[in-house]
Parts: C-alpha cells; structure tokens; sequence
C-alpha cells in the first residue's frame, strides 16, 4: 500500500494565489554611474552598454542597459539612509508558509519586450500565480511561482519574469 | 536649528554623534559608493587570516562620518572648510563610534565667520582613533545664505608645475635609499571622473555615510537654493570612483606606484581636505596627484616612513574644487 503524502497546503496558504505585492520603482531615472557598476559588476565590456559613439552607429542610436539590469535591487529612494536595503526586499517575501520559512530561489524564466536607457524609471510589480506541494529528496517542499512585470515610465512592458521560489521545512516566518 | 557664528563660545563643545554597532553591511554599502572594494573592509575570513580580530572600518568611512557630522553642526547654511584627520587606531565592525569635538577658535575673514575645532572618533570601548581638526563656515544671523567660493593657493597649471627639490644626503639610511628620495615630486597620471556626478552616485554616498542633509538628498530643496542643484557631500570629492576598463582604483591619492626597501606593511595614516567650490550634479572632476614628502619617523617599536601626497581636484571648468593631502606611512 502506497503511504498518502501529508498535505502541508493549508487553505490560508492556498488563498494567497492571486495576491499582488507592491509596486517598486526605482529610486532615480537610470544614469551612468548606476550602469557603470553593474557592467562592471557583471564583466559586461560590450560597448553597446558604454560607449557613446558606438552606440550611436547601432541601431539603438544611444547607449541601452544590458537586458538584465531590470533585475538590479529597488534600494530606498535619496534621503532614506535607515535599511536603505530594505525597500529592495518588499516584493519578495510576498507569500508566507508557516513551517516551510528555509527559502532559496529555484530559477526564473524571463522574457523582454523592450530596451532599458539611459533616463528610463522602471517599476516592478509581483503576482502569485500558483502554489504547490512536491516532494523532494530531503522532504516535503512548497513552490511558489510568481509572475512580476517589469514596465517603464511610459507604461511600456520591458520584461515578464516567471519565478520559483521554494520553501523547504523550517520553523519561523517565510516573510521578512 | 541652525547655528550661528554670534552663539559660538570659545572653549564649548560640539553636539556629539553616535554611530552603530556598525555592521559589515555598513561598510559594504559604504564601499559599493565610493566603488572600493578591498578585503580588508569587506572580507572577514581575509582579515582574520592577516591577524585582525573583524572587519576593519575604512579611514575614508571614518573621515565621511566625520564630515557628515560637521555637515550636521554648521546647518542648512553653514559649511564645512577643512576638515584633518590622523588615524591612530583600528576600528572593527561591530564597534559603535562617537564624533565628540570642541569649538577652539573664531574669527571673521573677509566678512565669513570661521570656527576652528578640535575633533575625534572614539570608540566603546575608549579607543581614541581619529583625532583630527576642522575649520567650519558658520554663517553670521544676517545672512541666510553662504557663496562656497574661495580662492585656492593654487591653480591646476602651478600644481603640476611646481618644483620640489630634494637632497640625497643619508647615504646609511636603508628606507631613504637614493630611488626613494628621488620620487618625492614624482607625479600620477591625471584622472578624470567616468562620468559627470549622478543622482545615484550622491544617493549611495549619503546612504553610506547616514547623511540627510537637505542640500544633498532633496532635490526640490536643492532646485530653490542659490545654487540650484544638488551638489555631491564635501568628503565624496576625495575619493574617486574606478573609471572603465584601461583603469584600476586610484584611491585618495593617484601616486605612482612603487615600494619602499625594507618595509612591508602600508597603512592610512591621515588625511587632510581643504574645499574651495562646491561639486554640482552634472560636474566632471579631474584630479591628479603627487609626491611631496618622504621621511623616516622613529617610532616606539620601528621606524616608520610616512609618504605624504596632495592631490588637486578641478572641475570641468579647471576650477580648484579642492586640495587633499594624504599620509600613507610604510613600515618593515
């Protein structure tokens, strides 16, 4: 006889599909010394992301962000200088699972739209799409996939990207 | 409230500031603004491996505390001249540290009120580690507004110009060896800023460094003051961020790069800012440096051998924006 695997999705759980975080914008219009840094982070020396004359000659006409810099944090906006990291942090503990608070981020798919320049404010804003139990080789496990919307000033979508976060057991909150 | 020149007191002390326990975060978040990124201010396994007991404060984050401070006592209007800054002592993360300082002298120059004070960073547990000194702009309580626009001791053109002779003359001395003696006046290649000053730039300096200062974090403020703009916070302009990829950190003072005979060890032995213009959002600062000094200071268990370097900053005007001097002592 099969043994049934325990149901850890409550129906508080459950009623969090549907839920929306809020919406993050970024601090200030894009500008250079932010792009430098993630370039630099990234060992990114493509002149397409710095070089003006270059850019120019492209097809962009201008210098655009490399596709994955939506993905940089949504710190405090100037003059917020207490957990100026915290801000960054708001859209991702969106959904809690009581029991289940060890998180890690288990892949995302990501599909653009359009270009990010330089002077563009991008917002992000998180949607809970499903909620589901599986088993893993360490115990029970709790995915939550979640869609967030990645649109600049002008309301134009740059990005969609679908997430896995998962939750393994562990006592406290899954929020923070 | 604002401070005026009328109510300083000879003698009186400085509202004090505390700051911590700082956390490595504190000092990662510092680093990610001033784009230095060293082990031994942000590497813990590093520091321990070489004999440190944490994480190591930086003496720029120290020197930006300090200046942040300062910022606070001279008020919307007042501003900061110079600030020295010696430091005696490490600094960990996890230690709280607190600004005390007292008013030494007043004067009216040239119809602006100076205040010199005596200051210092001490620790919780009593360490006094950056002694130093400071010269405050306080305004007078007829004015409302102060023009930052002072005349330097020099131009960028008599900077790089100037002769400093030298004198090969301890032929015995095993640090001040002929080669050493020779690079005093040698000077670092000019290096302009990657980019003009951004508003993220200004935002991760004052997030690193606490600061809330009108004038540098609120932009409709900054839009209605005499200036216009937000300006960058005085201690930023000292510390250069990396340019692309042909260059490397430059740190406070863009020297050539070269080792003294018999000495191992290199630490920050001070500072010492002097500003003449402010820095306005949109300014291209180019700066350069060079050698003034080198000497051997006889210390209670070795010798020490201080290099001394000034560096001058201009903006894209070939305005004197201002003059650092920087102590990097040598040590076997």
């Amino acid at each position: 006889m099969v043994e049934q695997e325990q149901n850890y999705l409550t129906p508080e759980m459950l009623s969090q599909i549907g839920k929306e975080g809020e919406e993050t914008i970024w601090p200030e219009p894009l500008d250079k010394s932010s792009l430098r840094r993630f370039i630099q982070a990234t060992r990114d020396d493509n002149p397409l992301y710095h070089d003006e004359e270059y850019a120019k000659s492209t097809k962009y006409g201008s210098i655009i962000a490399p596709p994955f810099y939506f993905h940089r944090s949504f710190p405090s906006p100037l003059g917020v200088v207490e957990n100026a990291e915290k801000e960054e942090m708001r859209h991702r503990g969106l959904v809690d699972t009581p029991g289940f608070a060890k998180q890690v981020n288990a892949g995302s798919e990501i599909e653009w739209f359009g270009q990010i320049r330089v002077g563009d404010t991008l917002t992000g804003k998180t949607v809970v799409s499903n909620i589901e139990q599986k088993e893993g080789k360490s115990g029970p496990m709790i995915i939550i996939t979640s869609d967030r919307i990645i649109k600049n000033q002008d309301g134009k979508l740059i990005a969609i990207v679908t997430s896995k976060s998962l939750r393994r057991q562990a006592e406290g909150t899954s929020l923070f | 409230m604002q401070l005026y020149y009328e109510d300083i007191k000879e003698g009186s002390n400085l509202l004090s500031k505390s700051w911590g326990p700082l956390t490595n975060m504190d000092m990662i978040r510092f680093g990610s603004a001033v784009d230095s990124y060293g082990e031994i201010h942000q590497d813990y396994d590093w520091c321990i491996q070489h004999g440190f007991d944490n994480v190591l404060l930086s003496g720029p984050f120290k020197q930006a505390l300090l200046c942040s401070w300062l910022d606070e006592v001279v008020g919307d209007i007042g501003y900061i001249k110079k600030i020295e800054v010696s430091h005696r002592g490490i600094n960990y993360v996890d230690e709280t540290l607190q600004a005390t300082g007292t008013f030494t002298k007043k004067y009216i120059l040239d119809g602006n009120g100076f205040v010199e004070c005596d200051i210092a960073i001490t620790n919780n547990n009593g360490l006094v580690s950056c002694p130093g000194k400071a010269t405050l702009l306080i305004p007078m309580k007829n004015m409302d507004s102060i023009d930052f626009d002072f005349e330097p001791p020099v131009t960028y053109q008599e900077f790089i110009t100037k002769e400093i002779s030298t004198e090969y003359t301890d032929t015995t001395n095993i640090y001040l060896t002929k080669e050493i003696i020779e690079m005093i006046g040698a000077m670092g290649e000019s290096y302009t800023w990657p980019e003009p000053l951004d508003i993220s730039a200004i935002r991760r300096f004052t997030q690193g460094v606490f600061e809330t200062k009108s004038r540098y974090v609120d932009i409709e403020f900054a839009k209605n003051s005499s200036i216009g703009s937000l300006i960058a916070p005085p201690a930023y302009v000292i510390r250069p961020p990396y340019g692309f990829w042909d260059k490397g950190m430059l740190g406070e003072s863009a020297i050539p790069v070269f080792t003294v005979p018999n000495t191992t060890v290199a630490v920050n032995g001070g500072n010492e800012s002097e500003w003449y213009k402010v820095v306005k959002e949109g300014d291209t600062l180019t700066q350069q440096a060079r050698i003034v000094d080198i000497y051997e200071k006889k210390g209670k268990i070795r010798s020490l051998i201080p290099v001394v370097s000034e560096t001058i900053i201009v903006n894209q005007c070939n305005e004197v924006v201002a003059l650092s001097k920087q102590i990097n002592i040598r040590m076997p």
